[in-house]
């Protein structure tokens, strides 16, 4: 989770990572972020995100995609 | 059940209320006066308004091949019969159907011309809902009056004062010849007249009908609108409701149209100098009909005379053939 | 008297808008009278039939078109999942090691069933749409290079939603693949999907998981969603008949003969265009979403208040929502997250930065999402053009956002105080404004000619009143039609403020006294009679985005 965090700090800073429940809805998360994101994301947890898994119900807040990362992990 | 029969109750009651809304502007939104400032569109055709009470003998409905086509004021001189022509561009058969009702609101004309064009002018089920609308709520005809309406629009008394010294007719001296070696090539073919069409015109013979007017289906000279597939549909349409058909097209010998010379725009209308043989040939027929009385010598037509002696006084010059 | 005259193939295509007479007056009541007392069994049915009759009415033996379209994902949705029941049932006999091999082999062959699937959907569109372009630009590449060989230029009739309904396949075939969706049997079902005929012109182009299941459950008629659809219905009329219609024969003078005008006058042309299209898209958006709530179906929404977007990035995401989502799932994301894009991803970010290495990734996934969605609107170089320009900012907009930061920090300007809020919607709305420009403009050589010389001329010909009575003299307008735009952009404007802050208004006004409720429908109705552009002396026009 925190690491999670520290890499959406690291992307788009200024943003209530923790608390924000709709980074994707609100527009909080432009695509281009989220290019950024899967790389990190993908490097950090050593997973592979593919393309249907980009889904706001997957990014819209930490805890979500904190949830996609364990699944992905466990395939 | 209750509920629901609240329910219904409720949206009874709710279009109920919006017709007496629509009733109430709509005396507020009809023009009080004819004049173009009072938001009047088709001035000249809705100047009829102006006409003293049963004074027109003859009323004329069609597109602008009716208006540029026949001049009421020459018949009039020719044959003291008073006809007005209430066409206009473009004019749809159910728009023709409200100068229809229009006029017998205070005129009482024994024949009704149909010029013919118009009948081929698909009237859209568009068109029909809006023109039934129209029809019982004018608001939805006036509704862009809402930018000359004044505080006079709230009292429901009008009073029409425009009158139209060419009786709508459409006056050009314009010469552009047109071709006519294609003119009228005869065929068997029809051309085809929508359902919707078909069901203004009986609509509107009926109603002619019930007023006691006779209708005269007639088909005034255009190279462009007018070839010989539409003669063939009117022509059993004519034969089929009973109604009597003018196809002036076929009369090169009664009305010598000199296509070099009558046309203002190439064979689609007909200008001055075609307008004049179409009128004097529209006037015999009318007055050969033996419906009419000459009423030149009626004081209460004096304004007639009046406005024939201004036009006659404006086309001297082409009169005496020094006109281009 | 034949029937057929009045209700033959193709003759109400005046219904492809909503709010004319007979959509919203025949069609529509006969619809939904007809729906209610339809056995609750039977409604799935009707709107089908119903959704039917309307595309025969709009488009006459087009129809074809759609009813191909509907086989045709039915085929390949059950193809796919026989493909994939396959590559189960063979995974429980290989053994581990070459369980990777097999998926691999599977993902192959499903695949290419994808690419034949997108070669007849995008192709059959591409051909209809594009085939009068395409010949139309290699006679001038022939001309140039003086070959002399001209092709006839084929002229297609264009079935009526065929851009939208195309995209919506799509959806379901790549949902099935990628295992979003089960692929579906029921052919009903589907062809309710792709037809139903409130969304089937002008969109919004919905997923099968959104708005299927719903279309084929759909129950009795409810009184509170009649209501709130005949509001919602209402409120885009007078979006489009009010204010969209009543600009049209302005935007029409101003862009034909922007010669004989100053800049000032070009820039009021590039506004009300813009104004004049978000009116009759979104107008027309609220249309089809109120009808569809009429019979319970929630349809995704099109438009979230665009221009309250601060950058145009999120314009995009405000904007035709349904086709930016669109492209993005299924053109953007699979670029991107395809492995080779992954690894110049990688080895970018190692190179140039956090920021800008994505960028690059980024940007090549971008340029074809607008390459393609610039072409999606029509075959003109002006949309493609169109399409790079918002490329191009989005691309700098995101380009500049650390320097942009940098200095705020350092001049400690505050980003999310109102003022500095407030320039960001102005700045993005002014992009669009000129966006909207070369999207109108004749051509695109017209579009440049505009831009300059509304570039050149704006601030020296301001106020041009002379030009302005002219274009009003011209049209047959006055001052008043600009007045009642006016009030009535106001109003529109209150309700989104409103809705900004989640604030519906159907409900506040549904809690009111039904007095109070009825006095605003009753003034709503009326001003929309009163101020519609319609009737003698206006044209019935088209909604814009049914030619798309």
């Amino acid at each position: 989770m925190s690491k999670i965090v520290s890499i959406l700090e690291d992307i788009k800073p200024g943003i209530d990572y923790e608390n924000c429940k709709e980074l994707i809805d609100g527009h909080y998360l432009d695509s281009l972020s989220i290019i950024s994101l899967i790389a990190e994301l993908e490097d950090e947890f050593d997973i592979t995100i593919p393309a249907i898994e980009i889904v706001p119900a997957n990014f819209n807040s930490v805890e979500q995609m904190a949830a996609m990362v364990e699944r992905l992990q466990e395939e | 059940m209750t509920d629901t029969m609240k329910k219904a109750l409720k949206c009874v009651l709710f279009i109920a209320g919006l017709a007496g809304i629509l009733f109430v502007l709509s005396l507020v939104f009809y023009p009080k006066n004819n004049e173009k400032e009072d938001g009047i569109i088709d001035v000249a055709a809705n100047a009829i308004l102006g006409e003293p009470e049963n004074t027109i003998d003859v009323l004329i409905i069609g597109d602008s091949e009716s208006i540029n086509s026949i001049n009421p004021l020459r018949i009039w001189e020719q044959q003291g019969i008073a006809s007005y022509c209430c066409g206009t561009s473009l004019q749809l058969l159910s728009y023709s159907e409200y100068f229809l009702h229009q006029a017998f609101k205070s005129q009482s004309p024994k024949i009704v011309v149909l010029e013919t064009n118009e009948i081929f002018r698909q009237v859209t089920l568009d068109d029909l809902l809006l023109h039934q609308l129209e029809m019982v709520f004018p608001l939805f005809s006036f509704h862009s009056r809402w930018k000359v309406l004044s505080f006079r629009d709230i009292s429901p008394n009008v009073d029409f004062t425009h009158m139209d010294e060419e009786k709508g007719y459409y006056f050009s001296t314009v010469i552009r010849g047109a071709d006519d070696s294609e003119y009228m090539k005869e065929t068997s073919e029809e051309e085809p007249i929508a359902a919707i069409n078909m069901f203004y015109l009986r609509r509107i013979r009926s109603f002619c009908k019930e007023k006691g007017a006779r209708i005269v289906l007639v088909s005034t000279p255009s190279i462009v609108n007018w070839d010989y597939r539409k003669h063939n549909s009117i022509k059993r349409i004519s034969e089929e409701e009973g109604l009597e058909f003018i196809d002036m097209n076929l009369m090169r010998e009664e009305i010598p149209i000199d296509w070099s010379k009558d046309t203002r725009d190439g064979g689609d209308h007909v200008n001055y100098f075609g307008a004049e043989k179409v009128s004097a040939y529209l006037g015999k027929y009318l007055s050969g009909t033996g419906l009419f009385e000459n009423r030149r010598s009626d004081p209460a037509y004096a304004q007639w005379e009046v406005n024939l002696k201004d036009f006659n006084k404006r086309t001297e010059q082409y009169k005496s053939g020094n006109g281009s | 008297m034949r029937l057929s005259g009045f209700l033959g193939a193709g003759s109400a295509t005046s219904m492809t808008s909503f709010f004319s007479w007979t959509f919203f007056m025949v069609f529509i009541p006969l619809c939904v009278i007809s729906y209610t007392l339809v056995p609750n069994k039977l409604k799935k049915y009707h709107l089908l039939l119903a959704s039917y009759v309307f595309y025969w009415l709009v488009s006459g033996e087009l129809i074809i078109y759609l009813l191909l379209s509907t086989v045709s994902i039915r085929c390949f949705g059950l193809w796919l999942d026989r493909m994939q029941s396959k590559m189960k049932s063979t995974f429980s006999t290989v053994p581990k090691e070459k369980k990777k091999e097999t998926k691999k082999r599977y993902i192959k062959k499903q695949r290419l069933i994808i690419l034949l699937a997108v070669f007849l959907h995008i192709g059959g569109l591409l051909f209809l749409k594009y085939s009068a372009f395409f010949t139309f630009n290699i006679n001038k590449l022939f001309e140039h290079f003086n070959i002399p060989v001209v092709l006839a230029i084929p002229r297609y009739l264009l079935p009526i939603g065929i851009s939208f309904f195309t995209l919506q396949a799509l959806s379901y075939i790549l949902d099935v693949y990628h295992g979003v969706i089960k692929a579906d049997r029921n052919i009903g079902r589907l062809a309710l999907f792709l037809g139903f005929f409130p969304q089937i012109v002008e969109g919004p182009i919905c997923r099968y998981s959104q708005t299927a299941e719903q279309l084929w459950n759909a129950g009795p008629v409810k009184y509170e969603n009649l209501t709130f659809g005949l509001q919602r219905f209402l409120f885009g009329m007078l979006k489009k008949l009010v204010i969209a219609d009543r600009l049209s024969p302005i935007v029409i003078e101003i862009f034909d003969k922007y010669n004989e005008y100053s800049g000032a006058i070009i820039a009021l042309g590039a506004v009300s265009y813009t104004i004049q299209l978000y009116m009759d898209f979104s107008g027309s958006m609220d249309a089809v979403i109120g009808i569809a709530q009429i019979f319970g179906i929630r349809m995704p929404e099109n438009f979230e208040r665009p221009f309250f977007s601060r950058s145009i990035s999120e314009f995009w995401k405000r904007w035709h929502i349904t086709l930016g989502t669109w492209l993005k799932d299924y053109l953007f994301y699979p670029i991107v997250t395809a492995g080779k894009m992954k690894k110049l991803t990688a080895s970018a970010r190692k190179k140039i930065g956090n920021h800008f290495g994505p960028l690059l990734a980024g940007s090549i996934a971008l340029f074809c999402v607008w390459f393609c969605n610039g072409l999606w609107h029509g075959s003109g170089w002006n949309y493609i053009f169109f399409g790079m320009y918002h490329l191009v900012l989005i691309l700098s907009g995101s380009a500049i956002t650390p320097a942009v930061n940098k200095i705020n920090n350092q001049l400690h300007i505050n980003a999310d105080s109102f003022l500095y809020r407030l320039m960001q919607m102005v700045r993005t709305s002014v992009l669009v404004v000129i966006g909207e420009l070369f999207f109108r403009a004749n051509g695109l050589r017209n579009g440049f000619a505009m831009f300059g010389k509304m570039v050149t001329g704006l601030l020296p010909s301001l106020p041009d009143k002379q030009g302005l009575i002219n274009v009003l003299i011209r049209t047959g307008r006055n001052s008043k039609d600009l007045i009642i735009v006016a009030v009535t952009l106001a109003a529109v404007f209150a309700v989104s403020v409103l809705n900004e802050k989640r604030i519906s208004v159907r409900d506040e006004l549904a809690k009111r006294k039904i007095l109070i409720r009825w006095a605003v429908f009753y003034l709503l109705i009326v001003y929309i009679i009163i101020f519609g552009a319609y009737g003698a002396g206006y044209k019935p026009i088209d909604p814009l985005y049914a030619q798309f």
